[in-house]
């Protein structure tokens, strides 16, 4: 039962055809037993003026295929008959009506006996005939039935549709909401049947606001709190290097974790401000170039301590976006080029007009990623190899994720695809094209 | 004239709607389309024009009884079929799977699409050789032309109410219905067909054990329409009583094994 409506339209008018049509056959019974009587009087009346006819006028003019016949027999003799009746007695001479077979017809027979004349009356009529005419009449009765099911079925899904209108706008309200927008629904619930569903679900609403806003609260919270002790440990570690220049391994890899540390506080902070329901995007006219070019020139440095490579080109390409979102993006992808890439690698960045939008490539010549694995690169703290990646370097796992995130929310799509070096993986965002984007 | 268009019609309208409605039914656990009862129709009609068209010719098989021959095959072939949609649908839902469903949906819709077609093509030769033989009189046409529109009419409504009425069962109760359904539809198929091997005298039959014609006369609306779902005969011959039961028997013992053969045994599903 996937439809409402049709499961309304369909019942209805099966419950409507079959009482219509039972009620149409009852009175079609009634009408044909309500027929038969009145030709039945109309065969006494016949008999009874041929009962009265006088002596010896014989009624011969009768023909063969008439629907009428009789015979009048007196003291046992036939004196007077129609034309397309046989010389003996077409029933028993009993009176009343009753049914015979003759002239390769069936008879609706009546037996009348006149007491004026002595004389009895053998009237009959043909079946087939009287039935076709009583039926005929009857069916021009029950004609326009035939004609008003299907008129009734198109009424009855229009006013159907007509009843489901106030579900259809409801649903219309809930899908217009930004996935923001928490406040009750303003649809005027003027039908009982909406209303509880309506309050059903504004206390939903409400309860949901309620909780995503001790969410965020405890994430900024979260953010703040673990910021401020990461900085008072990168700056007391700061201090330590000065009081004892002399590194040790020690020293390094307290340093190392503290980055990590920081890292993934930050990317943890970026897929939660990434989620469409805190995404409060300040969407405008962006050249995608430009700012690639900056993010590359903010992320040189990286590139530069692992000897690698980087090669950047690109046309002004504009699009409706996110500054930031988009700088996270380009970052994100930039920083894990250089994190598969080994030392003295080569990664390669583009900007380019396409056939359908912009497309931004990152492709670097590390090692990889397997086929099977493109898709599920994405999820949340996957990576691939898990952490005994061959590179050895260390990570959270969310910088795609957030990188799938960003490119949701701008309504491109993006694709994982060998690069055009030896070994090496090309991440490819297409951005669809807008009015603004091309100006 | 009229009402016998109208038993005529009906009676066998409703037994291809009955069938219908409840493959419908079990089409729900598959959760699949109605491209296979679309084509079983229109196949269905067309074996069923071809097979009106060849009667006479048909008659004339067996020393004049491939008529009765042909329609107790397609009834004995129908009833197998129902018993292998009962055992792939039992099966589908016992396990309460997914995959269990997608494997066994094309083999359901397979012996489904085989069933309907075949129902059609018996139905449908009798109605189209009952009305072939008054197209040429004109004096009955309208006559038989309305009591066709009602019989098909009725029965129709009834195939849809019985369809929402297994639609808006849950779980066990469902299934329970649909193999009742199933079973005594089996059941009707299989006398139905023994009548027309006693008719043919490919098997004696020792007369009536029975007659009930004085409660529920087989010529009644009520008497057809009772024929038409339940298989109802006033006076059953012996070999006709042991035919229905059989086919009873049959569809309940494929639902057990069916739900026998696999351990969840339903619950799942439920």
């Amino acid at each position: 039962m996937k439809s409402i409506r049709v499961f309304l339209v369909a019942v209805i008018l099966s419950i409507i055809t079959l009482f219509i049509f039972v009620a149409a056959l009852k009175g079609y019974q009634s009408s044909m037993q309500e027929a038969d009587r009145l030709f039945d009087k109309q065969l006494l009346d016949t008999a009874t003026l041929i009962a009265n006819l006088p002596a010896g006028q014989s009624v011969t003019k009768l023909s063969n295929n008439s629907t009428i016949a009789f015979q009048v027999w007196q003291h046992g003799t036939l004196v007077a008959a129609s034309a397309n009746v046989p010389e003996t007695a077409i029933i028993s001479f009993s009176p009343g009506f009753a049914y015979s077979n003759f002239g390769g017809y069936r008879w609706r027979t009546l037996a009348y006996f006149d007491n004026d004349n002595d004389h009895w009356v053998l009237a009959a009529e043909r079946t087939d005939l009287r039935y076709a005419l009583a039926e005929n009449v009857i069916l021009e009765s029950i004609f326009p039935i035939f004609i008003s099911i299907p008129l009734l079925g198109i009424l009855i899904w229009l006013i159907v549709s007509r009843g489901l209108r106030p579900l259809q706008k409801f649903a219309n309200e809930l899908e217009s909401k930004q996935a923001d927008d928490l406040s009750p629904l303003t649809y005027p619930f003027t039908y009982q049947e909406l209303k509880q569903i309506g309050q059903s679900s504004n206390r939903l609403l409400e309860r949901l606001e309620t909780s995503l806003l001790r969410e965020k609260q405890f994430a900024s919270d979260a953010a703040h709190e673990l910021r401020t002790p990461i900085c008072a440990l990168k700056i007391q570690l700061h201090n330590l290097a000065d009081d004892r220049p002399e590194e040790t391994a020690g020293t390094r890899e307290l340093t190392d974790t503290i980055d990590r540390l920081g890292h993934v506080v930050e990317q943890i902070l970026d897929l939660y401000r990434s989620s469409p329901d805190q995404f409060n995007a300040s969407f405008t006219n962006i050249n995608l170039t430009t700012l690639a070019r900056e993010v590359v020139a903010r992320e040189y440095e990286r590139f530069d301590s692992k000897n690698q490579l980087l090669e950047f080109e690109g046309e002004d390409c504009f699009l409706l976006g996110d500054q930031f979102a988009l700088a996270t993006l380009m970052q994100n992808l930039l920083s894990n080029a250089s994190k598969y890439t080994p030392e003295g690698g080569q990664i390669n960045v583009s900007v380019h007009y396409s056939d359908s939008g912009i497309d931004l490539v990152v492709e670097d010549s590390g090692p990889g990623i397997p086929e099977d694995e493109r898709e599920t690169v994405f999820e949340r703290f996957y990576r691939v190899g898990r952490d005994r990646h061959a590179s050895g370097e260390a990570g959270c796992g969310l910088g795609l994720a957030i990188v799938k995130r960003i490119v949701e929310l701008h309504a491109a799509s993006i694709s994982i695809r060998p690069s055009g070096f030896t070994t090496g993986t090309a991440f490819q965002v297409s951005f669809p094209l807008t009015r603004k984007s091309v100006l | 004239m009229l009402l016998n268009s109208v038993i005529l019609i009906l009676q066998e309208t409703l037994e291809a709607a009955l069938l219908i409605s409840v493959l419908l039914a079990i089409n729900l656990q598959f959760g699949g389309g109605v491209r296979w009862l679309i084509l079983a129709i229109v196949g269905g009609l067309a074996t069923s024009a071809l097979y009106a068209s060849q009667m006479s010719r048909v008659s004339e098989w067996f020393e004049y009884t491939g008529q009765e021959v042909t329609n107790a095959l397609l009834q004995t072939s129908i009833t197998l079929l129902i018993l292998l949609c009962s055992w792939t649908f039992l099966r589908c839902w016992s396990a309460g799977h997914d995959k269990v469903a997608a494997h066994y949906s094309f083999r359901f819709h397979l012996f489904a699409t085989a069933t309907v077609l075949l129902a059609i093509t018996r139905e449908g030769s009798e109605i189209l050789v009952y009305l072939m033989g008054f197209y040429h009189q004109a004096s009955f046409f309208h006559t038989m032309a309305s009591g066709s529109i009602i019989g098909f009419g009725i029965g129709i409504s009834v195939g849809v109410l019985i369809l929402y009425g297994l639609f808006s069962l849950q779980g066990k109760w469902r299934v329970a219905a649909i193999i009742s359904i199933l079973a005594l539809f089996a059941g009707n198929m299989l006398s139905q067909a023994t009548l027309q091997l006693i008719q043919a005298d490919w098997i004696e039959s020792a007369g009536a054990i029975w007659n009930s014609s004085s409660l529920l006369s087989e010529e009644s609306l009520a008497g057809k329409l009772m024929y038409a779902l339940l298989g109802y005969e006033a006076t059953p011959s012996g070999a006709q009583v042991i035919a229905y039961c059989t086919g009873i028997i049959l569809v309940l013992l494929t639902s057990m094994l069916a739900l026998k053969m696999n351990p969840t045994n339903g619950k799942a599903a439920a």
